[in-house]
């Protein structure tokens, strides 16, 4: 069987849930019995300006946890665009918050998919929601893990006695992936 | 190995503190340093919950110093750092290896020389495998190339240490020990080693026990290294570990430790896929260096690549045992530049022509 | 009926040889902390560090559990010993240098995190064991090695004085300067370490006891002199006296 790895660059602000994104998604890579590795930037990084991590996600042991040339960005900031752009694969997709770049495409090669984040986030009550209707979005789209996967992850993550926090995140769950079914969209 | 447990997302610096917990590490001793900070963190937290040690010391001088005092008691224990911070340890891992008690010292390297940064290195296996403190010592070398093996061995690093009297170095570097990967943390696997014959707790209804290193005659310091020597021996009889693919009929061989490993791995399975005769050598004990294993895998093959995040250190373990049986090359790069296993192959396919 | 008036403590060790200089006064702490050990019933449980100087042989003397620390790090050791073994009684036996100067961090550290352990700091203000170099409490005139037109304010700074730092110590329970240059003062040095062990056995934090202690090979003076310098040219630097005491509290 031939290796089938995909490698995801998820970027933003601190405090952006760039990471617990990550997580959650290497979770569900986990629980449908798929191989993968999360690597975040650390040290001086993480104390200021933008955080990301890398997935790899594969069907046997991940070799390189570490991708210079990702198939897949999920910018949630500006500032994620503009690192990341230039480096993805060939064919490979870049998935911007349009609600925080409003920039112009710089390459042909490669796949733009706008989700306006935060403006669905702040709809249905919790910006901070955004990076899960990101997510939610990118999964929709590519398939990599099942959205059912993801579904139960969050609710394993976010213990019973915040039930509040787990409807909400639900909803960005439903609301990301039911926004790459509209039309507009393409 | 009773693999019960579940798989769940680890990451590697949490794994080896998991793991420490589950073999019944008594007493963490350490100083703040990235890339292996979770380590200490975590256990900042589980130890003191199950009424064990965790205490940061003033310094990595003092935190190997402690650990020699617990260590000196047959207590389980250990110390993590990294690089610049493990070269101030050394005088301490020279002591307690003349000592022949057991400690755990985890190495999550980071890149150098001095300060470098806190990227990913492999550039202290010298540091490690040669020993930096000072006389004829050895220290027994673990390096782990997964999440999960860092569970392995750290275990195996306990139980070793135990068994042998003698120190352990868990070696991984900044990548291992960032990332995360699903990982099984089954229980410790080994039976537990008496010590009752030597450990310090008191002189109760005995003689006093000495636990030290200065010998003012010749005859005793030369008989006490000698005796030290011949339990590396026995070590090297028995706790040699590596792992090959396709080394059988490979016409290149690569080598290859810890987390560049994986990475070799997997360049080796795509130029089999090539069609290229390339195979993997990976030593797991880094000291004792599989000599005589990698002596008989190389004998015959057309070249051997070693492959290291550094500017070429076990390299010269590898021409060793080699001993002029093969061709040896490297390739390597410092400062945390991580390879793809595509640049891997790209040297592979260039090894290739020049062998033509 | 006969009656035992005298009998040598029981953690020396048997044919004891001892090593040390004509007239200097380790043998005398060395001893007086056996007698202790025997007082307070500790012989079973005590686990002793040795460092690095000539207090390095402790082996020789005392039938004890001992682990040798690296030069400097006693304190570190102990710390590692006491809290696998909370239930063992702990002191280290080091010299100044090894103490205060090399182990300066590990001192104050061990004092301050109130480590329940007892440090024996033997201050005889010079490298004994290396040939009688400059220590860091070598006074200001004071000849050595490597000071021998005497030690120069200018050029080598002042002495460290021991008890005074380690009295700022919070975590420090009991801290006293003591010397052995009389048998009043070593009646007094014996009180005072078995003041220190009694705050060890009461968990009450760290203690330390700084003894003056004679090394007539390297001052070049008789014991008699030697012990004579350290009532008029020590104790003005280094007074006598208890530093610090929150064991009555």
């Amino acid at each position: 069987m031939a290796v089938k790895e995909s490698s995801l660059i998820i970027s933003g602000y601190g405090g952006q849930g760039v990471l617990f994104i990550g997580m959650a998604i290497s979770n569900c890579a986990m629980d449908e019995d798929k191989y993968v590795t999360w690597l975040p930037s650390y040290g001086a990084e993480m104390r200021g300006g933008t955080a990301n991590c890398t997935i790899v996600i594969a069907n046997e042991e991940v070799a390189s946890p570490y991708q210079q040339t990702p198939d897949y960005v999920i910018a949630l900031n500006a500032q994620s665009v503009e690192k990341f752009e230039m480096k993805i694969k060939p064919g490979g997709t870049l998935i911007v918050n349009s609600s925080l770049y409003k920039g112009h495409e710089k390459r042909t090669d490669i796949n733009y998919l706008y989700i306006p984040a935060n403006e669905i986030a702040a709809k249905i009550g919790e910006i901070k929601c955004a990076n899960v209707v990101m997510l939610s979005a990118f999964i929709e789209k590519t398939k990599i893990v099942k959205i059912e996967s993801l579904k139960k992850v969050i609710r394993n993550i976010i213990s019973a006695s915040k039930a509040k926090l787990l409807e909400i995140n639900e909803l960005a769950i439903q609301k990301g992936s039911e926004y790459i079914k509209l039309p507009v969209c393409h | 190995m009773t693999k019960t447990a579940e798989k769940v997302l680890l990451k590697g610096n949490h794994a080896i503190a998991k793991a420490a917990i589950n073999a019944g590490c008594q007493c963490y001793f350490g100083y703040p340093i990235t890339p292996q900070n979770e380590i200490g963190e975590f256990l900042s937290v589980e130890m003191p919950a199950r009424g064990r040690v965790f205490l940061q010391a003033e310094s990595e001088v003092a935190a190997i110093n402690m650990l020699l005092g617990a260590a000196s008691t047959g207590t389980k224990a250990m110390t993590s750092s990294s690089s610049l911070a493990i070269a101030l340890m050394q005088e301490g891992i020279s002591y307690i290896a003349a000592d022949n008690i057991p400690a755990v010292v985890v190495s999550v390297m980071r890149a150098g020389p001095a300060l470098g940064y806190i990227f990913p290195s492999q550039g202290d296996y010298f540091q490690t495998v040669k020993g930096g403190g000072n006389g004829d010592y050895k220290t027994l070398t673990l390096a782990p190339a997964t999440v999960q093996e860092m569970i392995d061995y750290t275990y195996k690093a306990f139980y070793l240490a135990q068994k042998y009297r003698t120190i352990v170095f868990l070696l991984a570097d900044g990548l291992l020990g960032q990332m995360m990967e699903p990982a099984v943390l089954y229980d410790y696997p080994y039976e537990e080693i008496d010590n009752s014959d030597w450990a310090l707790d008191g002189a109760k209804g005995r003689p006093g026990r000495w636990i030290g290193s200065i010998h003012r005659s010749e005859e005793v310091l030369e008989k006490k290294v000698l005796e030290l020597f011949k339990k590396y021996d026995i070590i090297k009889q028995n706790e040699i570990e590596y792992k090959t693919l396709y080394a059988e009929d490979a016409e290149i061989l690569i080598t290859a430790f810890g987390s560049v490993a994986r990475i070799a791995q997997a360049a080796v399975k795509q130029a089999r896929e090539a069609g290229l005769k390339v195979g993997l050598f990976r030593p797991i004990t880094l000291w004792p260096f599989p000599e005589k294993e990698l002596y008989k895998f190389a004998t015959g093959k057309k070249l051997i690549l070693d492959i290291e995040m550094n500017m070429g250190q076990m390299l010269e373990d590898v021409k060793m045992s080699v001993s002029g049986q093969a061709k040896v090359e490297f390739y390597g790069r410092p400062a945390g530049f991580y390879f793809t296993p595509e640049e891997l192959l790209e040297e592979i396919k260039k090894q290739m022509e020049g062998l033509k | 009926m006969e009656t035992l008036v005298f009998q040598k403590p029981s953690s020396i060790q048997k044919d004891c040889n001892v090593t040390f200089c004509p007239g200097c006064d380790h043998g005398v702490a060395i001893r007086i902390i056996a007698e202790l050990l025997d007082e307070l019933n500790l012989v079973e449980k005590t686990i002793v560090v040795s460092s690095i100087g000539c207090s390095v042989f402790l082996n020789d003397y005392y039938n004890l559990d001992i682990i040798e620390a690296p030069h400097g790090r006693a304190l570190a050791v102990a710390t590692g010993v006491k809290r696998s073994k909370p239930d063992k009684f702990v002191f280290t036996y080091q010299g100044d240098g090894d103490f205060a100067s090399i182990g300066l961090g590990e001192s104050m550290h061990g004092l301050s995190r109130g480590e329940k352990v007892t440090a024996i700091c033997i201050n005889n203000t010079n490298y004994g064991m290396t040939g009688g170099q400059m220590a860091p409490t070598t006074i200001i005139g004071q000849k050595t090695t490597t000071t021998i037109n005497g030690r120069d304010p200018n050029l080598q700074g002042y002495p460290i004085k021991i008890c005074e730092m380690a009295s700022i110590c919070d975590g420090a329970a009991f801290v006293a300067r003591c010397s052995l240059d009389s048998s009043k003062e070593i009646e007094n040095t014996k009180k005072m370490i078995k003041k220190a062990f009694e705050s060890q056995i009461n968990n009450q934090g760290a203690s330390l006891i700084e003894i003056l202690s004679t090394c007539p090979t390297n001052w070049k003076l008789s014991p008699q002199e030697a012990h004579k310098r350290i009532r008029e040219e020590l104790y003005p630097v280094f007074p006598l006296g208890i530093y610090k005491d929150k064991t009555s509290k």
